[in-house]
């Protein structure tokens, strides 16, 4: 382990820390200068497809080697170092497995590679896959991978990632393919585990299964780190940018008179007789006053919404990509 | 630390499961029986510039294509199946140092190799009934060198190259073969002539001319062979140490 690392460690309370970490691939930059820390608990990684977020989940792993930067799990280089190896499990994104292995065998030898005795290698695969709700009782357990659905094979993967029982688990997209009991079984098992201590990073680009089990996030956007923290804290970061809320009244155009005049009004847009939306970076401001200002104009206030509750809209915001 | 000893063994049995599974593995089994069937007939007739029909047939059709060809098939998998498979990332991410997976699961190719080519050479030596039991372990020994050079030279180039087999076989068919086969001391640069030479099963250089008539010492055939399995493998964890493997950055 190289004295940069080490010194990174010794000041960090993460599991993993990145420092200046960039990647590339020949001429494409996969990651771009990332620094961040992540601690125990249950993390999402968002973004959209390409944003870069495997690439960082095998640097974090060690497959894959900085361009620059230094990457530490654990207190050791996530590359060249060996024992930590021991702590984390893996599950990856698409489906690798020896195929001619039950998912029984498999969760045992992944399990036994960790240095586990072959009969406490199968306890725990047993244990780990009863965890995932893998139908052992059904005689899956004893059929070839190559048999399986989609929602088993991804089943086989996160529990071969749980069995020896790492104290860092990172799932890339665990949640492609699985039917929808599987999902909330993967998303409650991963919420389990970061209230345990466990540091569990989940990448995901299905936002609202991530939202409902954690309030934390990174995200990242064409490599770039574009936001990290709690919800509440990445909706502090995009106060600069004016909210969208739809609003329904009885006359649209009349309410509109009214709002464009106010100082909270960054834009407004009447999209038919009845509706509106306005921009706005003051959103508390507007929510208050628009029963008061219909009541002035005159207009029955129908209904008012928005479509920036949710973090796919935070997202959205962040990168830019309305 | 402690139950790292453990690993290797595991992943060496793990190689060998998996080969099962592999079709090459059936076809090399099938070599393995036309080598047989080769030798139901050798024993019928006269051996051409070798001491014995067995020391022909050990020397043209397991030293000369079953060992090569089993070592090309089996050493260029070593890595590469877990990388087309993708599973090679399962195995870099145990807490094992990269050099001994290699070094695991090259020894297990080894053995598979190894068990290919005495499977051959003994039931040679059943079938023709006229084999020269008493000098087998030398020849098995021989084999055992030749299996662990070949395979290391293919294992180097698994790891190294995107297209091992292609060039592999380039290799066997353009250096390996007909050099081992040119008159003068040019030959005792190919595995195969040094294996010949320490199994005691070359051909016999007087029936073919003066040109032939160099003979090289068996403790130089044992160097040669060995320094070829010690480059080869040196290079392959060199590179296997240095190279990130990921399904899709595999190059």
């Amino acid at each position: 382990m190289s004295t940069v690392s080490s010194s990174a460690a010794a000041v960090s309370t993460g599991t993993v820390t990145l420092q200046d970490v960039s990647r590339w691939y020949g001429h494409v930059i996969a990651l771009n200068n990332v620094s961040l820390e992540i601690k125990p608990g249950l993390i999402g990684l968002l973004g959209p497809n390409g944003a870069g977020k495997t690439t960082l989940l095998r640097l974090i792993t060690g497959q894959l080697r900085p361009t620059t930067g230094q990457v530490t799990v654990l207190g050791e280089s996530a590359y060249d170092g060996i024992a930590y190896r021991r702590q984390v499990g893996y599950c990856p994104e698409h489906d690798y497995f020896y195929d001619e292995m039950t998912g029984f065998d498999f969760v045992t030898t992944m399990t036994a590679l960790h240095g586990f005795s072959k009969s406490e290698a199968r306890e725990r695969a047993q244990a780990a896959l009863e965890e995932v709700r893998f139908p052992l009782a059904e005689g899956s357990g004893t059929k070839p991978i190559s048999t399986y659905s989609k929602g088993m094979r991804q089943k086989v993967k996160v529990a071969q990632a749980l069995a020896h029982d790492p104290k860092l688990i990172v799932l890339d997209e665990p949640l492609n393919g699985a039917d929808p009991l599987s999902r909330h079984h993967i998303m409650e098992l991963c919420k389990r585990l970061g209230q345990r201590g466990y540091t569990v990073v989940i990448s995901s680009h299905v936002l609202h299964e991530v939202e409902a089990v954690t309030r934390e996030f990174i995200l990242i956007d064409k490599g770039r780190l574009v936001a990290e923290g709690t919800v509440s804290a990445i909706r502090d970061l995009i106060d600069r940018h004016p909210h969208r809320i739809d609003v329904v009244a009885s006359d649209a155009r009349a309410l509109g008179s009214v709002l464009v005049r106010q100082a909270f009004t960054a834009s407004l847009h009447v999209t038919s007789e009845r509706q509106l939306t306005v921009e706005t970076p003051r959103p508390d401001q507007c929510y208050q006053g628009l029963p008061k200002l219909a009541a002035e104009a005159g207009v029955r206030l129908l209904g008012v919404s928005s479509a920036d509750n949710s973090l796919e809209a935070v997202f959205r915001y962040l990168t830019g990509s309305r | 630390m402690s139950a790292l000893p453990k690993l290797e063994p595991l992943l060496l049995t793990l190689f060998w499961r998996r080969s099962v599974w592999k079709p090459r593995s059936l076809l090399l089994l099938l070599l393995v029986g036309v080598d047989v069937l080769g030798a139901v007939f050798s024993g019928q007739v006269a051996p051409f510039g070798y001491r014995s029909a067995y020391d022909q047939l050990a020397a043209d059709a397991v030293f000369g294509f079953l060992l090569p060809f089993s070592a090309l098939q089996v050493g260029t998998a070593v890595v590469r199946d877990e990388v087309e498979s993708g599973t090679i990332g399962y195995l870099l991410m145990r807490p094992l140092t990269r050099g001994s997976i290699l070094l695991s699961r090259f020894l297990g190719g080894v053995g598979v190799v190894m068990g290919l080519t005495t499977l051959a050479l003994v039931l040679n030596a059943l079938v023709m009934g006229q084999a020269p039991i008493g000098e087998l372990p030398r020849v098995l020994a021989a084999a055992l060198l030749g299996a662990a050079a070949y395979t290391a030279v293919f294992c180097a180039l698994g790891v190294v190259l995107k297209r091992p087999f292609v060039v592999g076989v380039l290799f066997l068919l353009f250096f390996e073969l007909p050099v081992s086969r040119l008159p003068m001391v040019a030959r005792a640069i190919t595995i195969r002539s040094n294996v010949e030479n320490l199994a005691g099963v070359a051909p016999e250089t007087k029936t073919l001319g003066i040109l032939m008539d160099v003979q090289v010492a068996p403790m130089t055939s044992f160097l040669v062979v060995t320094g070829v399995l010690a480059v080869a493998m040196a290079l392959a964890v060199a590179v296997f140490e240095r190279k990130e493997y990921t399904p899709d950055a595999s190059a």
